[in-house]
């Protein structure tokens, strides 16, 4: 491989994007019924149904899944895209660095948008 | 006629770049995967966006909803739902493809997938399209 003599071969990205891609297949079909179609005599996106449906600890589990791997999988997926137009080792690590870094921040982000349902975060 | 037939078998006979076989799919699977995956991971982001309203209360949300269900960003719903479809059945693609599951017949594959995604699209566009308009009004 150009530049990367035989340390580390890309396995585990390759496999967990795939892996992740299994999962947010599922997750995301959760996600869609529940948000769109689950009881459709409803506002289903009103204030209070989706904070009924959040505090639902097995839509929350879902929800946070969905966020971890669709996060996961579309940064690893740029990163693939980008690795195609970067060869440069040094860059290569610069982008695997903002990548980690956009990734922990979105999921954070992403973790913490529920908490005025939650009850955390400063929120009620 | 028959004359005419044979006279275009190098546009369009079993050797031709034009035969269902032996168009480029694999390029197009592969470049319609990047693109709508490029989309998509920008979506999620807008997405995160979007749902941040929660933070400003009931009224930031229910500004953020009358926003998100105007014509132009349920038109956009629609563009998602075909960027979703055609990543799945691309992304299918590859992974059949690295378990060795159609290699012989990739060409074959690809046909198949397409197809699975145009109807995937059209069921999935019209259930929106009467939950939006016809039952919701």
């Amino acid at each position: 491989m150009v530049n990367n003599p035989g340390k580390t071969k890309g396995t585990w990205a390759w496999l967990l994007q795939r892996v992740t891609a299994v999962l947010i297949l599922v997750f995301l079909g959760i996600h869609i019924y529940l948000a769109h179609f689950a009881n459709l005599n409803d506002e289903l996106l009103s204030w209070e149904n989706v904070e009924t449906r959040v505090q639902a600890l097995p839509i929350l589990i879902v929800d946070y899944g969905l966020l971890i791997t669709a996060i996961f999988h579309a940064l690893n997926g740029l990163r693939m895209v980008g690795f195609d137009f970067i060869v440069d080792k040094t860059k290569r690590r610069v982008v695997d660095v903002a990548l980690w870094g956009a990734g922990i921040v979105a999921v954070f982000w992403g973790l913490a948008i529920f908490a005025p349902f939650l009850g955390i975060l400063g929120f009620r | 006629m028959v004359n005419l037939v044979s006279k275009m078998k190098w546009l369009f006979g079993k050797n031709s770049d034009l035969y269902p076989l032996n168009m480029p799919q694999g390029m197009l699977f592969w470049a319609a995967r990047r693109i709508t995956g490029v989309v998509l991971a920008i979506y999620i982001f807008a997405h995160l966006y979007v749902l941040s309203t929660f933070w400003g209360g009931q009224s930031a949300w229910g500004g953020m909803m009358d926003l998100m269900t105007s014509d132009i960003f349920v038109f956009l719903d629609f563009l998602l739902l075909g960027a979703v479809i055609v990543h799945v059945v691309t992304g299918a693609a590859v992974i059949m493809f690295d378990m060795g599951a159609g290699v012989r017949n990739h060409k074959r594959v690809y046909w198949i997938l397409a197809i699975i995604g145009v109807v995937l699209f059209i069921a999935a566009a019209y259930v929106a399209y009467y939950l939006i308009f016809v039952k919701g009004g």
